[in-house]
């Protein structure tokens, strides 16, 4: 009797060890699915083909991807102050500097459909910044 | 009598709780920033430039740059074919490239009002910013040679013609004979076919 107890008590630890080692195992493969990074989403940059941007030149208006009912647009950003700015469309191209605080502002004509505006400034130390915008100019009826 | 006290139940845990959780979280993170986009924004009419990837029912999934990767049709919605004739929802098929004129909804979702077919290429803009320095001036040719402050080790020739529009910084017409060797300039210029470190200018700006 006393034998059997014994022995059901190896025998029992055996299975437990075997078990809780396999768990362990099991969770540390496991472990680096578990530890990556949840919130880190991919911030995609823009739209349209290579659409890239730097941090210091901005554009207030248009939004990318955009709509328009109107060919003649003013267009609204800030860069470093006194940067130098061009903005060239498929068509033509626009020039305008930006104040002390580096707001600008410029008046540009679309085509109709879709134009992709190429913005590229300059600063007076010769730092360049560059974004792209898909600005769409229909007079067709959306509501 | 004796009545036996139970552990309090404890929430059963299935294994796979983690990825679960962690699958939950980007969704909601994905949710989160396509509502910033339809939110942070008081216009909802959006255009986006895709190719098909995918028709389904009345969905239809894009491969773009765009955060926008779905939109639905209703009986509303007008399709355009490439020689501007109306086409159907049954004529689209996947790898068309389409500009997708809609309505952005809380949820991110573009409801499209037009969807046209257009090959990206007819609306590409080719053309080309530099800032840089003037290093040499051809004299036998129109042909302007400049470094550009991004690249100090590449140079490009710079093409102008009498089409080149030449002006000073605050928009005032000057002649190409102003430009000086060691100047700063922005130039917008168009490849040119017959050789690749060269550019035919649309635009010269005399920066200083």
């Amino acid at each position: 009797m006393l034998k059997e107890f014994i022995l059901a008590i190896i025998f029992g630890s055996l299975i437990g060890f075997g078990a809780s080692s396999a768990i362990v195992t099991i969770n540390q493969k496991k472990s680096p699915v578990s530890v990556s990074s949840p919130t880190s989403i991919p911030t995609p940059i823009s739209s349209t083909a290579n659409l890239t941007s730097t941090p210091t030149l901005s554009i207030e208006t248009p939004k990318n991807e955009s709509f328009v009912s109107t060919a003649n647009i003013t267009l609204k950003g800030n860069s470093p102050g006194n940067s130098f700015i061009l903005v060239s469309t498929a068509k033509d191209s626009y020039q305008a500097t930006a104040d002390n605080s580096g707001s600008f502002s410029l008046d540009l004509s679309l085509s109709l459909g879709a134009n992709i505006l190429k913005i590229k400034s300059i600063s007076p130390d010769n730092s360049e910044n560059n974004l792209e915008l898909l600005v769409t100019y229909s007079t067709a009826k959306l509501e | 009598m004796i009545t036996p006290t139970l552990p309090p139940p404890s929430p059963t845990v299935p294994p796979n709780s983690g990825i679960q959780e962690i699958k939950q979280m980007i969704q909601e993170k994905v949710r989160e920033k396509l509502q910033e986009i339809s939110q942070g924004e008081t216009d909802p009419k959006k255009a986006i430039i895709a190719a098909i990837t995918k028709i389904e029912g009345g969905s239809l999934f894009f491969n773009t740059q765009s955060l926008i990767k779905e939109a639905t049709v209703d009986e509303n919605t007008v399709y355009i074919g490439l020689k501007q004739n109306k086409i159907k929802f049954s004529d689209l098929k996947v790898s068309q490239e389409v500009l997708v004129i809609g309505l952005l909804d809380q949820d991110g979702k573009l409801l499209v009002k037009r969807l046209i077919l257009t090959p990206q290429k007819s609306f590409q803009n080719l053309k080309v910013i530099i800032f840089g320095q003037v290093v040499d001036i051809s004299t036998s040719s129109p042909v302007l040679v400049v470094i550009p402050y991004s690249d100090k080790n590449s140079q490009y020739q710079i093409k102008y013609t009498n089409n080149t529009t030449v002006l000073t910084k605050t928009g005032k017409k000057i002649t190409t004979e102003s430009i000086k060797k060691g100047q700063k300039i922005a130039v917008v210029a168009t490849p040119d076919s017959l050789s690749r470190q060269s550019l035919i200018s649309e635009k010269i700006v005399t920066l200083e």
